[in-house]
C-alpha cells in the first residue's frame, strides 16, 4: 500500500486499513442483501484488490468511498451478466481495462442497463414535474451545480443545517414521488 | 457544528457536497449500513445525472413554472378567509375591531378599514401600515405583529415594498401577493415554500412593484405543522390568515 495523499494512508494498523475494513463489511453486507453471501464476500474482495492496486492512489476516505460504490456497481452488473439471469447487461471489462473508465463509456453499457437508464430518466423527470416550492428550487440549485452553502445564501437559510434538512425532505419526497426507489 | 450524514445524502448524487460534507457522509456511510446501502441504490442515479445531457434535460424540467398547487389557488380564492370567517367571526369580531378601531386614522385619506371577514382582516393604506405595529391577530393561539416603515409607498404603485412580520411565537409562514384578476404569487419564502418562523425575529417581505397587487395574504400555522391541510386549519382555527389590501 502506498503513502496517501490526504493524511489517510492504506496500510497495516493505519486508519487506512481501518477505513477498508469498513467498507469491506459495508459492501458483503448489501451484496448478500441483494445476491448472497458467497458472491458478497467474492464481490468484496475483488472491489478491494482493485482500491489496494489499479487504484492505490486513491486514499481519501471523499474519494475512496465513491470510487469503491461504483466498482460494487459495476461487479454487480457483472456479476448478473454471468449469471445470465437478466440476458446481456454490459460488456465484460477487457483485459486491463479500467472498469471505471467502462462504466462511464456508454457504448459498454448493455441494451438493458441502457434501457434501465432511460427508464430511470422518464422516471426522474415525470416525478420532478410533480415536485414544487422549494423542493423543486433546491433541486434545480442542485442541478445547477450549487454546493449546500451557496444554496444556504440563495434561499436565505439560517443555517447551513437548515439547508441540510430540507435537502432530506426534500429526497424523501422525490422518491416518494418515483414510487420508493430509484430503480424498479 | 455535529452533522447528521443522513442529512447529507442528497447531495451525492447530485454533486452538491463540499470536501468536508463529502467526508461527514462517507465516513456516515462506513458506520451506518443503512446509510451505506442508500448510497449504493442512488449509484444509478448518480450515474445519470453525470451525463450532461441528461442533467440539462432535468434542469430544464424543474426550471419550468410549476403548475399552480391547488392549496395556494385555494388560499387565493377567498375561502381561506371565508372559511376562518364562520368560525371565528363571532370569536374575533370584538377583538378585531378593538385593534382597529384603534388604529383608524384621524385624517382619512380615502383608505378605510372593513370590517373583519377572517381571523383577522385589516385594510389599509401603505402610508399607514406602520399602524398595524402591534396588533395581536388571534386569540387561539398564533398571532404575530406587523411593522412596516413609515416611509412606505402606496399600493397601487410600481415603488417597491416592504413589510416586516414579526411573530410572537416560533411557526411556519408564507406571504403571498393576489394580483388584481386574483393570481397568486409567492412573495415569501423566496422559493415559495414554507419559511420556518421564529418568535420575536423579524423577517422582511419586500415586494418588488407593489403595484401588481390587489392584495397581500400572511398565513401563519404553528411549528412543525403538516400545511397539507391547511383548508382544514383554517377552518379549525389551526391557521392565521392576515389580509393586507387597499380599500
Amino acid at each position: 500500500m502506498t503513502a496517501a495523499t490526504s493524511g489517510i494512508v492504506l496500510g497495516a494498523g493505519t486508519e487506512g486499513e481501518a477505513i477498508l475494513r469498513q467498507l469491506r463489511e459495508r459492501i458483503v453486507r448489501f451484496a448478500a442483501s441483494r445476491l448472497s453471501r458467497d458472491v458478497a464476500e467474492d464481490l468484496a474482495q475483488d472491489t478491494l484488490v482493485l482500491l489496494t492496486t489499479k487504484y492505490a492512489t486513491v486514499t481519501s476516505i471523499e474519494d475512496l468511498v465513491p470510487l469503491a460504490l461504483r466498482i460494487v456497481r459495476f461487479k454487480i452488473i457483472e456479476f448478473r451478466r454471468k449469471a445470465g439471469r437478466r440476458g446481456e447487461l454490459a460488456r465484460p471489462p477487457a483485459e486491463g481495462e479500467d472498469p471505471i473508465a467502462q462504466l462511464a463509456d456508454d457504448k459498454s453499457w448493455g441494451p438493458e442497463i441502457q434501457m434501465q437508464r432511460r427508464e430511470l430518466a422518464d422516471r426522474l423527470a415525470e416525478a420532478l414535474r410533480q415536485l414544487t416550492g422549494r423542493c423543486r428550487t433546491l433541486f434545480r440549485l442542485k442541478l445547477e451545480g450549487h454546493k449546500f452553502a451557496d444554496i444556504q445564501r440563495l434561499l436565505g437559510a439560517r443555517t447551513i443545517n437548515t439547508v441540510y434538512t430540507w435537502d432530506l425532505r426534500c429526497r424523501e419526497r422525490l422518491l416518494a414521488l418515483m414510487g420508493g426507489s430509484w430503480q424498479r | 457544528m455535529t452533522i447528521d450524514p443522513r442529512s447529507l445524502a442528497g447531495g451525492h448524487a447530485t454533486g452538491t457536497l463540499a470536501p468536508e460534507e463529502k467526508r461527514e457522509l462517507y465516513r456516515g456511510a462506513l458506520r451506518d449500513q443503512e446509510l451505506f446501502d442508500a448510497l449504493m441504490d442512488e449509484e444509478p442515479l448518480r450515474e445519470l445525472l453525470e451525463d450532461s445531457v441528461a442533467r440539462q434535460r432535468l434542469l430544464a424540467i424543474v426550471a419550468e413554472e410549476e403548475p399552480q398547487r391547488g392549496m395556494l389557488a385555494w388560499l387565493a380564492s377567498g375561502w381561506a378567509t371565508a372559511a376562518a370567517a364562520l368560525l371565528f367571526a363571532v370569536a374575533l369580531i370584538p377583538l378585531a375591531m378593538t385593534v382597529l378601531d384603534r388604529q383608524r386614522p384621524a385624517d382619512d385619506s380615502g383608505f378605510g378599514v372593513t370590517r373583519p371577514t377572517g381571523s383577522l382582516t385589516v385594510v389599509a393604506p401603505a402610508q399607514w401600515a406602520a399602524a398595524l405595529e402591534g396588533v395581536n391577530t388571534d386569540p387561539a393561539r398564533l398571532s404575530v405583529r406587523t411593522t412596516a416603515p413609515k416611509d412606505l409607498e402606496p399600493l397601487g404603485s410600481d415603488r417597491p415594498l416592504t413589510l416586516r412580520v414579526v411573530p410572537d411565537r416560533s411557526g411556519r409562514a408564507m406571504v403571498i401577493g393576489i394580483g388584481q384578476g386574483g393570481e397568486p404569487e409567492r412573495l415569501y419564502p423566496g422559493d415559495g415554500e414554507w419559511a420556518d418562523v421564529e418568535a420575536d425575529v423579524p423577517i422582511d417581505v419586500r415586494v418588488v412593484a407593489a403595484g401588481r397587487f390587489a392584495e397581500y395574504r400572511l398565513i401563519v400555522v404553528e411549528a412543525g405543522a403538516d400545511v397539507r391541510d391547511l383548508p382544514a386549519r383554517v377552518a379549525e382555527g389551526r391557521a392565521l390568515v392576515l389580509r393586507v389590501r387597499p380599500d
